[in-house]
């Protein structure tokens, strides 16, 4: 019986094994696909983050020789491959093309002339939509050549009413307001002149085509026009688009203004002695002065007093600016755009690298613009580019969105040696950024290259044949090299800095990161002379570099420090292109004590982070005593009306973003008389208000009233009796005058000028009551009220020549 | 008694027979049973494996639509983009643009990988109502984008 039991208990006991290994292998099977799932859920998923990570940029889009020349910018964080180009001739109907590519752009690269082998014709008469698409699927559409709906265009004449023989500078603002998110490309300004009796030439050079306008950007195109004519006459200029959308135009007259008493109204610009013309009600000019402006600084419709402005330094302080508050005025803006002109210059180092005395660099080039003799930051050396067909091509879109040059295997320029670039002895360093072809040739391509009077390879830093970078020292007895073993030819900007911290030692660092030393000791200085090469190793383009170079810069007598400072990596992260500083821009309507109203219809813009392009070519960072000044416009648009209520003001909050690496300080310059480039000292200027902003001048009609005349020409002036000033009522344009009487003791009569006001002088001038007829003390006195104030100027400088001017002082309060 | 134990004997063969057989009977069905109910599971969740992988991978881009204006009749041509991980089949595009719906039923709608497809639809699109485009794929996968003629 025991037997039995065992046998059976066997048998059940291998049946149940079974079972038990058949759901074992169930379970294992159904663990592997729950695995398998789960891979493929991640690998999805990491693919769909792939794909939000991609993004580009057009950076150049240009028509040349009927072939779409087209650079793409990769804006993303990770490799962009090409796949398709789709082209839709938009002037004819049902044209519609395909192209294969196979184009991959890796992250913060550039890939130039994309469609250089599409077998595509393009005609600057016709306009095409065309629509990349990435092997991931992402696609961006653009129009090249047209607007296929209408844009937002403004014209702005500066000033609208001028003297004969004027100048008057035509502003067309255009603004990407896509509905459709499409990419507006070479857009091209047409600009037509329509006499109704006054004479335009045109002076200065047309506006460039506009490679790219994303959506909501804006694009401005000026042109500079001498007017002349007969008090009354008109000109219209009328703008718009190439191949826009019809009636899609903007028209804006300018008036020639007759001077009443002008002797000889040429002569008025010669010797100015108010400088700044009239100026329009909606441009509020940033004024260093912050009385009534609570505790920050004004800004209203009047010219720069002199020419001690303000340099606001954003590494210490944001820039705030208000206009005055008047509890008796509305004032309306219409829907339109609100354009800030920043007048600044950048630091021309990030801050670990902002050095005194010979620690600092000694010449620096940044290409930011295209000429024979490029311009070095330092002012310590002059370079000269080849000539033709040794020069290189500049690309103002190369490097970091802005300028560089290219160098096609002949090219070269060259800097004289002096005693801030012939090293000496040590330390000294050099850094810069190139970006070589890969389809360069297979041999040394020389960057930067200097040689002693033996005719001794003394100092070079080049490609081999390999394409690895070299910086090499050869002092005759030893030579130095410092080699990486990665190969740059590679279509891709790279930052080299090259450290000779010792006469016979050399440190490489490419892209932040050390990649050779090689140290020997030993005292043997290197003494260049004759001339540095770029881009080849002499005047016959031999060992010509293949591909672009930018921000060359050098330390004569300074090495660069890696391990506690990171200057190395500081400097590889500074952008010297159209990103150098981030500013944070709010501009609103806020309560007559500053207090944001929390209202969406008192914001006009809340903007952070703007990238502010670097500016300029010039030095004098620390103490800038020149009209040296970039310009950069920020622009945001309303799209409904804004409304400064009683009390109200405008303000404007400009907030320096600072970068944590690669750092470059910014300072910005306001009221100041003596910038008188571009458009000018600082200002906002606003859609036209109904009624001028509140100014900050304030006459008390009860008594004599005051005001400052500054003389910023080179000779002294003396200003005749007649010179007055002119109260004009806001809304009624009822005039109200008086005469300059005299300064101090001295008065001013018909036979008596006023004392001398010497060269960069300001003096200050009594005027009487303002009168409906000035000098007649029984006719009206001004009364209480908004007044546009005007000073009008008759005089006659030391050489004989005579001025006359009228200035607008702004929008003043009479009580 | 010698009797008695040859008796005994064949019993103890035949109950032990029979106990054995009982076993492996019931055992037998057990096996079979555990068997057809895990082949049974392990079919089904694989092809809901299939079927959930499959959908996972499969992506497709709207990658170009444009509109023809012939003298006959207006159309929309239509391509998409297989930019998955599997190849997949189209099977219907419906456009829609509230006054007019059409459905187009794709026979030949099979998309390798990276592979692309084109149709031309015909359609009487304007210029003022958008046009909801939906694709259909075999595995009913809804696709959707919103165009506007012109």
């Amino acid at each position: 019986m025991k037997q039995r039991r065992a046998l059976t208990t066997i048998v059940g006991g291998v049946f149940f094994l079974i079972v038990i290994i058949t759901a074992a292998s169930y379970l294992t099977y159904t663990m592997n696909l729950f695995e398998n799932f789960s891979e493929n859920v991640f690998a999805v998923a990491q693919e769909r983050e792939n794909r939000k990570k991609e993004s580009f940029d057009i950076s150049k889009l240009t028509i040349e020789n009927n072939k779409i020349n087209l650079d793409i910018y990769n804006s993303g964080d990770i490799p962009v491959t090409f796949a398709r180009l789709w082209v839709e001739n938009v002037t004819g109907v049902d044209q519609v093309y395909k192209f294969d590519l196979n184009n991959t752009v890796t992250t913060g690269n550039t890939i130039e002339d994309i469609l250089k082998d599409v077998p595509f014709i393009a005609l600057e008469t016709q306009s095409y939509k065309l629509k990349l698409v990435t092997d991931r699927g992402t696609t961006k559409e653009f129009s090249v050549n047209a607007s296929t709906e209408p844009l937002h265009l403004q014209l702005f004449a500066l000033p609208e009413e001028v003297p004969t023989n004027f100048i008057s500078t035509i502003l067309l603002s255009v603004t990407n307001n896509s509905t459709q998110s499409t990419i507006y490309t070479n857009i091209q300004p047409v600009l037509n002149v329509i006499s109704f009796g006054a004479l335009a030439e045109f002076e200065g050079t047309t506006p460039e085509p506009h490679a790219v306008l994303e959506k909501g950007n804006t694009v401005i195109f000026e042109w500079t026009y001498r007017i002349s004519g007969d008090d009354g006459d008109k000109v219209r200029f009328e703008a718009s688009i190439l191949n826009g959308v019809p009636g899609n135009t903007v028209t804006k007259n300018v008036e020639v203004q007759k001077i009443e008493t002008a002797e000889q109204s040429t002569t008025s610009l010669s010797s100015g002695i108010l400088t700044s013309g009239l100026i329009s009600q909606n441009v509020l000019l940033f004024h260093k002065e912050t009385i009534d402006a609570i505790g920050e600084r004004q800004m209203w419709a009047s010219s720069p007093e002199n020419d001690s402005g303000e340099i606001i330094d954003f590494s210490l302080t944001n820039a705030v600016f208000y206009t005055n508050t008047d509890s008796n005025v509305t004032i309306n803006i219409p829907a339109g755009s609100w354009n800030a002109t920043l007048r600044y210059i950048s630091s021309p180092m990030p801050e670990s690298l902002m050095h005194t005395g010979s620690n600092s660099e000694t010449m620096s080039y940044h290409f930011e613009s295209d000429l024979d003799s490029p311009l070095d930051s330092t002012g310590n050396t002059i370079m000269t580019l080849g000539t033709s067909p040794n020069r290189p091509q500049w690309n103002g879109t190369a490097h970091h969105g802005a300028g560089a040059y290219e160098f096609s295997g002949n090219q070269f320029a060259s800097i004289l040696t002096n005693n801030y670039n012939d090293l000496d002895d040590s330390p000294a360093s050099t850094s810069g950024w190139f970006y070589a072809y890969s389809s360069g040739p297979a041999s040394n391509q020389m960057i930067y290259f200097g040689d002693t009077n033996n005719g001794q390879k003394s100092y070079q830093i080049f490609l081999n044949q390999n394409g690895h970078l070299v910086f090499q020292l050869d002092t005759g007895s030893t030579i130095a090299t410092c080699t990486s073993t990665v190969n740059y030819k590679d279509d891709s900007w790279h930052h080299f800095v090259a450290i000779m911290p010792g006469d016979n030692d050399c440190d490489l660092y490419v892209d932040g990161l050390l990649r050779d030393s090689d140290t020997n000791g030993g005292n043997s200085a290197i003494a260049l002379q004759g001339s540095i090469f770029i881009g080849a190793s002499d005047a016959s383009g031999t060992d010509g570099f293949n591909g672009l170079i930018d921000d060359i810069i050098h330390w004569d007598d300074y090495g660069l420090i890696e391990s506690a400072e990171q200057e190395v990596t500081d400097l590889f992260n500074t952008n010297y292109g159209t990103s150098s500083h981030l500013l944070d821009f709010d501009l609103r309507i806020v309560d007559e004590f500053g207090t944001d109203l929390g209202l969406s219809n008192k914001t006009i813009s809340q903007t952070l982070s703007f990238p502010i392009p670097y500016a300029s070519d010039f030095g004098e960072y620390s103490a800038p005593v020149a009209d040296i000044w970039g310009q950069f416009n920020f622009t945001a648009i309303t799209t409904e009306e804004r409304v400064v209520g009683l009390g109200e003001r405008l303000m404007i909050n400009m907030t320096y973003v600072p970068k944590s690496v690669g750092n470059l300080n910014m300072k910005m310059i306001i009221d100041d008389v003596s910038v008188v480039s571009g458009l000018g000292s600082s200002f906002l200027q606003t859609p036209n208000p109904d009624r001028a902003f509140s100014g900050y001048a304030t006459y008390d009609n009860s008594a004599k009233g005051e005001i400052s005349i500054f003389n910023p020409s080179p000779r002294d002036n003396w200003i005749k009796y007649q010179s007055r000033v002119v109260f004009e009522d806001e809304l009624t344009g009822t005039p109200y005058a008086s005469f300059i009487i005299g300064s101090g003791s001295a008065s001013l009569g018909p036979n008596q000028d006023s004392p001398v006001i010497p060269s960069g002088t300001t003096g200050t001038f009594e005027f009487e009551k303002p009168r409906s007829q000035p000098g007649n003390t029984s006719s009206d006195l001004i009364p209480e009220g908004r007044y546009r104030m005007y000073v009008f100027l008759d005089g006659y400088d030391s050489a004989g020549q005579i001025f006359l001017q009228t200035s607008l002082v702004g929008i003043v309060r009479v009580i | 008694m010698v009797k008695h134990a040859k008796r005994r004997a064949l019993a103890t063969v035949v109950s032990t027979g029979i106990l054995l057989s009982a076993v492996a009977i019931m055992g037998s069905v057990l096996v079979a049973w555990s068997n057809s109910i895990f082949a049974a599971e392990q079919n089904e969740i694989t092809a809901v494996y299939s079927e959930g992988v499959n959908k996972l991978n499969e992506f497709l881009v709207i990658e170009h639509v444009w509109f023809g204006n012939e003298t006959s009749s207006r159309f929309i041509n239509v391509t998409l983009s297989n930019v998955g991980n599997v190849g997949l089949n189209v099977t219907k595009i419906t456009l829609d643009n509230s006054v007019d719906k059409t459905d187009l039923l794709i026979t030949d709608g099979g998309m390798a990988r990276n592979d692309d497809f084109s149709t031309e639809i015909t359609y009487n699109w304007t210029t003022t109502d958008p046009i909801k485009i939906t694709i259909t794929t075999e595995k009913g996968v809804l696709y959707q984008d919103y165009v506007m003629g012109p």
